[in-house]
Formats: structure tokens, sequence, C-alpha cells
């Protein structure tokens, strides 16, 4: 058990105004970095025992919320929302059978099934793919559930309330009569580097969703504590990575499930899954490819 | 079941493999019982058939 991670997501959880919060110095911390829409309600000294040693710098910030968009806003506006013909390619639009939200195909992934064989499929959020139903089988349709299934939800991690989380991350195995409906690329991305890449702060990345298409920005935090809003409930992570646009947004609701990339490498970074106007949140890819069983490289 | 007899004496050994009385009806039955393996690989050489461990991506026209 990490005591240092434990303070950050204390402090989260402790102070309803604080959305985010992370060291300057994962290893030798001396600032801690407060994210709080209202920093009138957010006093330093509300920080736990451990934390108060060190330099508290407050920043203004939006509540962070999941990225998954309404149907009524599904209508094809760019080319990650139309219609692939197989090899489908990831960073493109899917919606999962019965659900009246899109989120995006993130990336294609390889995992070990329950009976030690090879699966190959599409890795997005559970608040994608199987919020709502989460069942074996069901199936994610793209873009929308009026085209036919290219994959069925295998495997999931949600968030719990009330408990400190990992990852929200859900994979669908692509083998449809036979042959796998998706490619082993990113659209406007291209293959994925044989190796995942561990973000640092500064690194270069970019991705491709759903609403924003592809974007480009730079990993500003990691190792970040995060409050998620899901509509019903807030939910907790710890150990999370930060990333900001360079110039426009980075992200929008709809962009979901797309894989943050190292942009020199396209190396798989992290699992984006929530964010405000002015920040994007992703699972780290070593967190979700440890409780997903992924395989590197893809085939 | 297909019986072998082994036998073993003090210093000297030696192998005494006795088909059993039904060996021709236990190989048959071993050809048999593989007929459907090598009928199944044969039938997915022959038509393309996708292998249950290896990715072969798809290429039809799902889009309407």
């Amino acid at each position: 058990m990490d005591l240092s991670k434990m303070l950050l997501t204390d402090l989260v959880r402790q102070n309803p105004s604080v959305h985010a919060a992370w060291y300057d110095d994962a290893v030798n911390p001396s600032t801690v970095h407060v994210l709080s829409s209202d920093a009138a309600k957010f006093n330093p000294l509300d920080c736990p025992p451990g934390l108060s040693a060190l330099r508290v710098i407050r920043h203004y910030g939006k509540p962070i919320s999941t990225l998954r968009a309404p149907v009524t806003q599904a209508r094809a506006a760019n080319v990650h929302q139309t219609c692939q013909n197989e090899p489908v390619s990831a960073g493109t639009q899917i919606q999962p059978q019965g659900a009246n939200w899109v989120g995006t195909a993130g990336a294609p992934v390889s995992w070990t099934g329950p009976n030690g064989q090879r699966c190959w499929g599409l890795l997005s959020n559970w608040h994608v793919l199987a919020d709502g139903d989460e069942r074996v089988g069901r199936t994610a349709h793209q873009p929308v559930t009026s085209q036919p299934a290219i994959a069925r939800l295998a495997r999931w991690c949600g968030p719990t309330p009330g408990e400190v989380n990992d990852v929200d991350a859900a994979v669908a195995d692509a083998r449809i009569d036979g042959k796998h409906t998706i490619s082993n690329s990113i659209l406007g991305i291209g293959i994925l580097g044989a190796t995942p890449l561990t973000a640092t702060v500064g690194l270069k990345v970019s991705k491709a969703g759903r609403t924003t298409g592809v974007t480009h920005g730079e990993c500003v935090a990691v190792g970040a504590s995060v409050a998620v809003g899901y509509g019903d409930f807030v939910a907790t992570f710890e150990d999370q990575d930060i990333f900001a646009g360079d110039s426009a947004e980075f992200s929008a609701p709809g962009d979901s499930g797309s894989m943050i990339v190292g942009r020199s490498c396209r190396c798989a970074t992290s699992l984006l899954f929530a964010g405000s106007t002015e920040l994007t949140v992703g699972n780290p890819i070593r967190h979700v490819a440890r409780i997903m069983s992924l395989i590197f490289p893809f085939n | 079941m297909c019986k072998v007899t082994i036998t073993s004496k003090n210093t000297q050994t030696s192998l005494d493999f006795t088909p059993s009385a039904d060996f021709l009806n236990c190989a048959m039955g071993a050809v048999l019982a593989a007929l459907p393996v090598f009928l199944q690989s044969l039938m997915s050489c022959l038509t393309g058939g996708a292998s249950s461990d290896k990715y072969e991506p798809g290429d039809r026209l799902r889009c309407h």
C-alpha cells in the first residue's frame, strides 16, 4: 500500500470541491497540486496531516466526468463517426446494444481468454461497453445499433462507489462468424507500437476519438487521485494520468474509450475515460493491461 | 483398451509386446476417433476457414 497515494486519495475523498490532486514528483514530493472548482471551499490546512509539510498549489478547474455522448449526438459529423467496412479501424464510434449513448472503440487489443485461448478485439471503457447491462456477449455496434455488431462484450472492470478504483475498462471480442471484424490500426494514428509506454510528465501524446477526432496534447500529471462523476455517483480513482491539449481541447463527450498514445512511437499509454473542458484523465495502460490480461503486440 | 505386457526377470529384462485379441478393433477405433479432427483440419485448409487461435481480419462490406 502506497501511503503517499493514499494521502492524495483521502484529500480528494474528503473535500467535495477538490476534483484531482497530484504531486510534482512521485518519488520525492515537495509540492501537491490541487484542482478545485471552488478555491474558497478548499483550505490547504484541510489537507491530511501527511501532506501538511508540502507546499500546496491550487488550480482552478471544473468537475471531471465520464466522456460518453448521448445518442442524440450520434449523427455522423466526421470520419470517426461514420460506418466502417471490415476490417474496422479503432478510433471510431461504437454503440452497445440497448444503450442510449455512444463512445469510442479505442484500440485493437489481444488478451488471454478464460480457457487460456488468445482473443482479439477492441478496448474501450466499462461505461461505454458494459454499463447498464454487464453481460458477456452483449454486442457493440459501429457506429450505431442499426448497423451489424462488430464485437461482443468479453471482460470488464468498472468503478465501485466508495472504494478506490484503478480502471474503467472493458474488452469486446471481435470474432464474428469466424473472422475478426477489426483491423490492427487506429484511424488517423496507425498501427500501435509493439510495447506500451508509461506516461511521464511532458510526454507528447495523441489520441483518436469519436467526437474530436485526432488531437494532440501533453501529459501534465501522473499518479493523480481523481474524483469522476458518473451521473448517479462519484467514483474515486488513484494513480491516474492527466493530459491537456496542445491548443484546443484534447477530448470531449463521446471520446471515452480512446487510446492515448505516445506521439513518437504510437505506443499505448493511457485509456481515456474522463475529463472536463480543460483536462483529460486516462487509466495508465499498465493497470489496464494487468486487469484485462492484455497481450502486446497485437499480433 | 490396447494391452501391452511387460515381463521382467532377475538380471534379464525382456519386453513382450503382446497385442490383445481385439487389437485390430482397437486400432480401427483410434483411427475412427481421430477422423473428425483430421477432416475438420482438412476442411479448414480447403475452405480458408479461421482457426481458433489466430488473428484473421474480415473483409465484409457491412455498411449499407
